[in-house]
């Protein structure tokens, strides 16, 4: 337990309201008990006047009865001592003196509930202290945590507070308020890495694509040129080289595609058209592959507003990814529906998703985890579907992997245009 | 000065102290571990404070006086024999506790058992068990004030009610600290009536003296009415009850250090001998110099006699030794009844490791759970029950029933086997005091016994 430097809040709360309660309750009591002890003697004094005037008008044996009626306030002193004198009428003197402490005895036990009373007054009024400087240095306690949390790098919002002042409710949703913006500013400042990243990457790769490119199309063209009158084994190196150059020449391009993607061409698309397309171009690597293909589109969904070859691309990608997610075959699900910031298409496999700690990374170029992947596939995705304004979202479990692309549907101006 | 003004004044100023000397009542890094165990971090002083202020509590104080004074050295054999024993058990206990990082008694019995059963089991009993002693202490000391003050006792127990809660609202840190004072106050009044009752008597042996030729049955250790064979039951049973308290065994888990630990109690001990020994000179001298003294409840009669027999100021001095000791005692149980409730009885409390958010509402709803605990205390001692006091021992036996056992004889705990016989302890133990009518004491032996062949029997196995 780290000392308190100094008097804490509670502290002085308490102390104050304890200094202000015991002032109040002892002035108050002091006040009446003086008052109340002025007013007995003043009473005690008419008293003892009407006594000794009664007095004097009887004779000595008489007294006895009223002289009693002077107790407790008035004791009789012994012969000798000096005190006030009552004369009877037959002339016997006795001498009589006030008793102070018999009087305030008195005056304790006639207000003995008040005394008690203001005892408990005050214990009740430090507990209420207490409580008081509890219920605001609580959410300070609180925010000092949250700090203290945000230092060590573990972002944490603040719980609304119940019953505090709004001084301090205001104070609570200005960190909160705080620790938004500094999330965005740090999720905006990644994605502001991740641009520039990706922008330099592109540039270097189309320029050696472009470099690529030109001497692979006329190694393709002497290759076809060769195979005339060739030796049937021979023919079979040259198929191989060809098909080698093929690939080469498919990689450049999507290198390409993704540097360079081109100025969209928009216009409405039908969704059902794209996932009619992309079943048709992966149905034989789905048969190869020993997996069952279904199409899901929603009755009259509305058209999309995009580049139709591109979101071809995008389905494309996606469902290749998915058909090499699932090597022992299975099942993948294109779908496309209404959304409320568009129309989603998705793509749906039965694989073993995808692991958290790659999840980040996957839309990164040349991020793959296939031998013979390239890793440009989902960041073509990521920028087309950015192009358009859209949102890619991934939903994985061991069960499987949902990739829904968000793209904004045709509107009523849009269709008039056209 | 008029004795009433003085014993107003004394008041305030005991609510001064202990409002000034608990200091800062809920610290600012503050966690469980802290409220209901002081961190583990209680040093030897606070500790004995704490221990011996608990021991000691207005019943005991108030029993023990008065049952010497009519009865003689039998309520020595009775009673505080019995405690001792308990007392002398004790350091048996201190390895076995502090070996795991419980916070309650019950979640270290269903830790040891690895039986959540347990655990509710005993966090119940301990509830009622020490709800009961709270009502006690309430009535004990509202009695007295409400006599000496000539005021209603609703009055007089809301006092001590609100030193309570004061105390216990910080946790163990503030009720050990306020501990000490009590047992300032404790030793001190005690000191001076004892003192100034030896003066007026001449001396100890005078006093011995003067029983001989009066009445030389009071020097008996045994009672007439009860057999040696029943009164050595009772203290034995009485032994195992304190032996078995959690109020006692939870302060050897706060110590900082086992070596604390044992200082404490050996301290301690010392302590609560020579406050024994001041309360026999007060029974025994009083009786010497004013015999005869009777009222319609034992807070009645040494309220009387004290006031009879002692001058206003060691008198006074003796009444707060009495508050001391019903706040001291009270607030420990206090807040034991409140972690029953708030920890052992709330499932979903301790499995997660909270953050500081959830570590506050947690200590919330503990200090709504004391101030709770403590009214429907303070309204139960208000009832003009007859069998409050019966409940109040009978739910200690219960305790005792839960915790003798595991604390101190089960060497090697085996999983989940303590419940059965726990419960059929429990059974029985009910059975002879509703049906049969054996005082609660009493029928805590063969409950014990009973509890104890379940669980060692060799055919337990057929279970
Ligand atoms: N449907 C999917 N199931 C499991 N993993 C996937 C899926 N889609 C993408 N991935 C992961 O994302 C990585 C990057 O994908 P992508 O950019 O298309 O590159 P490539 O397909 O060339 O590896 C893949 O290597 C794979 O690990
Ligand atoms: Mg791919």
């Amino acid at each position: 337990m780290r000392r308190p430097r100094s008097w804490s809040t509670e502290t002085r709360i308490k102390a104050l309201l304890m200094a202000a309660a015991i002032g109040l309750t002892s002035l108050t009591v002091g006040t009446a008990l003086t008052q109340g002890f002025l007013e007995r003697v003043q009473e005690a004094r008419i008293l003892f006047d009407n006594t000794r005037s009664a007095a004097e008008n009887l004779r000595a044996d008489r007294t006895e009865v009223l002289l009693q009626t002077l107790a407790p306030s008035w004791r009789e002193v012994s012969p000798g001592q000096s005190g006030e004198e009552i004369k009877s009428a037959d002339g016997m003197v006795r001498r009589f003196s006030l008793d102070r402490t018999a009087i305030l005895t008195a005056l304790v036990y006639h207000q003995r509930y008040v005394l008690v009373v203001g005892l408990i007054g005050f214990l009740v009024a430090v507990e209420l202290a207490v409580f008081l400087a509890y219920s605001l240095t609580r959410p300070m306690k609180i925010l000092a945590w949250g700090c203290e949390q945000m230092r060590s790098g573990r972002w944490v919002r603040l719980p609304p507070l119940s019953r505090s002042p709004y001084e301090l409710e205001a104070l609570h949703e200005a960190f909160n308020e705080m620790v938004d913006n500094l999330q965005q500013w740090q999720d905006f400042q990644k994605e502001a890495a991740r641009v520039e990243r990706l922008a330099a990457l592109g540039s270097v790769a189309a320029a050696v694509a472009h470099e690529v490119k030109n001497p692979l199309a006329s190694m393709r063209i002497r290759l076809d040129l060769l195979r005339r009158g060739i030796s049937p084994q021979d023919a079979e190196h040259l198929a191989v080289l060809g098909s080698e150059v093929d690939r080469l020449n498919q990689t450049v391009s999507q290198l390409l595609t993704y540097a360079r993607p081109g100025t969209p061409l928009f216009g409405p698309v039908d969704p059902g058209e794209i996932l009619t397309w992309t079943e048709q171009m992966t149905a034989s690597s789905c048969r190869a592959a020993n997996i069952r293909l279904l199409r899901e589109v929603e009755a009259d969904c509305p058209s999309l507003w995009g580049d139709a070859q591109q979101l071809k691309q995008v389905l494309l990608n996606l469902t290749l990814n998915a058909v090499s997610a699932q090597p022992g075959g299975g099942r993948v699900i294109l779908r496309a529906f209404r959304h409320r910031n568009g129309i989603a298409l998705s793509v749906t496999d039965e694989g073993t998703g995808i692991p958290a700690e790659l999840l980040e990374r996957i839309f990164d170029p040349f991020f793959t985890t296939r031998p013979e992947g390239t890793g440009l596939g989902l960041s073509i995705v990521h920028r087309i579907v950015g192009g358009h304004g859209g949102t890619v979202s991934v939903d994985t479990s061991p069960e499987g992997t949902t990739f829904t692309v968000i793209l904004p549907a045709t509107s009523a101006e849009q269709d008039k245009e056209r | 000065m008029p004795v009433l003004l003085l014993q107003l004044c004394a008041f305030g100023a005991y609510t001064l102290a202990l409002v000034f000397l608990a200091g800062q009542a809920f610290s600012w890094k503050e966690d469980r571990r802290l409220f209901y165990v002081g961190g583990n971090r209680l040093r030897p002083g606070p500790m004995v404070g704490t221990f011996v202020a608990t021991w000691m509590s207005a019943a005991s104080i108030l029993g023990y006086t008065m049952w010497l004074y009519t009865d003689g050295y039998v309520a020595f054999t009775g009673s505080v024999n019995g405690w001792l024993i308990g007392l002398v058990l004790m350091p048996f206990l201190v390895r076995k506790l502090r070996v795991g990082r419980a916070l309650s008694l019950p979640q270290w019995l269903g830790d040891t058992f690895e039986d959540p059963r347990l655990r509710v089991l005993s966090a119940l009993s301990l509830l009622g068990a020490y709800t009961f002693y709270i009502v006690i202490q309430f009535r004990a000391f509202g009695t007295i004030v409400g006599a000496l003050l000539d005021i209603k006792i609703l009055l007089a127990s809301s006092l001590v009610y609100l030193f309570v809660l004061y105390t216990t609202f910080g946790g163990l840190p503030s009720v050990a600290k306020s501990d000490v004072l009590n047992l300032a106050i404790i030793t001190g009044g005690v000191a001076l009536a004892a003192l100034t009752l030896l003066n007026r008597a001449g001396s100890f042996s005078a006093v011995h003296e003067a029983l001989r030729q009066t009445t030389p049955a009071m020097l008996h250790p045994w009672n007439q009415e009860w057999s040696p064979l029943v009164t050595l039951l009772m203290m034995l049973s009485w032994g195992l009850g304190v032996a078995a308290n959690p109020q006692y065994a939870i302060r050897l888990l706060s110590a900082r250090t086992a070596r604390d630990a044992y200082t404490t109690l050996a301290l301690s001990a010392l302590i609560i001998g020579g406050i024994y020994v001041g309360l026999t000179i007060i029974g025994l001298a009083s009786f010497v110099l004013l015999p005869g003294v009777s009222a319609a409840s034992d807070e009645l009669a040494f309220t009387d006699l004290v006031q009879s027999v002692l001058p206003p100021l060691p008198a006074l001095g003796l009444f707060l030794a009495v508050l001391a000791s019903a706040v001291s005692t009270a607030n420990s149980q206090l807040l034991l009844a409140a972690c029953s409730l708030c920890y052992d009885l709330s499932p979903r409390e301790g499995r997660r490791r909270a953050d500081l958010v959830a570590e506050d509402r947690f200590l919330f709803k503990n200090r709504l759970a004391i101030a709770l605990i403590a009214t429907v205390a303070l309204f139960l001692s208000q009832l003009r029950l007859p069998g409050i006091l019966l409940i109040g021992r009978y739910s200690w036996t219960v305790v005792a029933i839960c915790f003798f056992l595991p604390l101190y004889v089960i060497r090697r705990p085996r999983r989940k086997e303590l419940f059965f016989p726990l419960a059929a302890a429990l059974l029985l133990h009910l059975f002879l005091t509703v049906v049969l009518g054996i005082l609660p004491e009493l029928a805590l032996l063969p409950a014990l016994a009973l509890e104890g062949l379940l669980y060692f029997s060799p055919w337990r196995s057929l279970r």
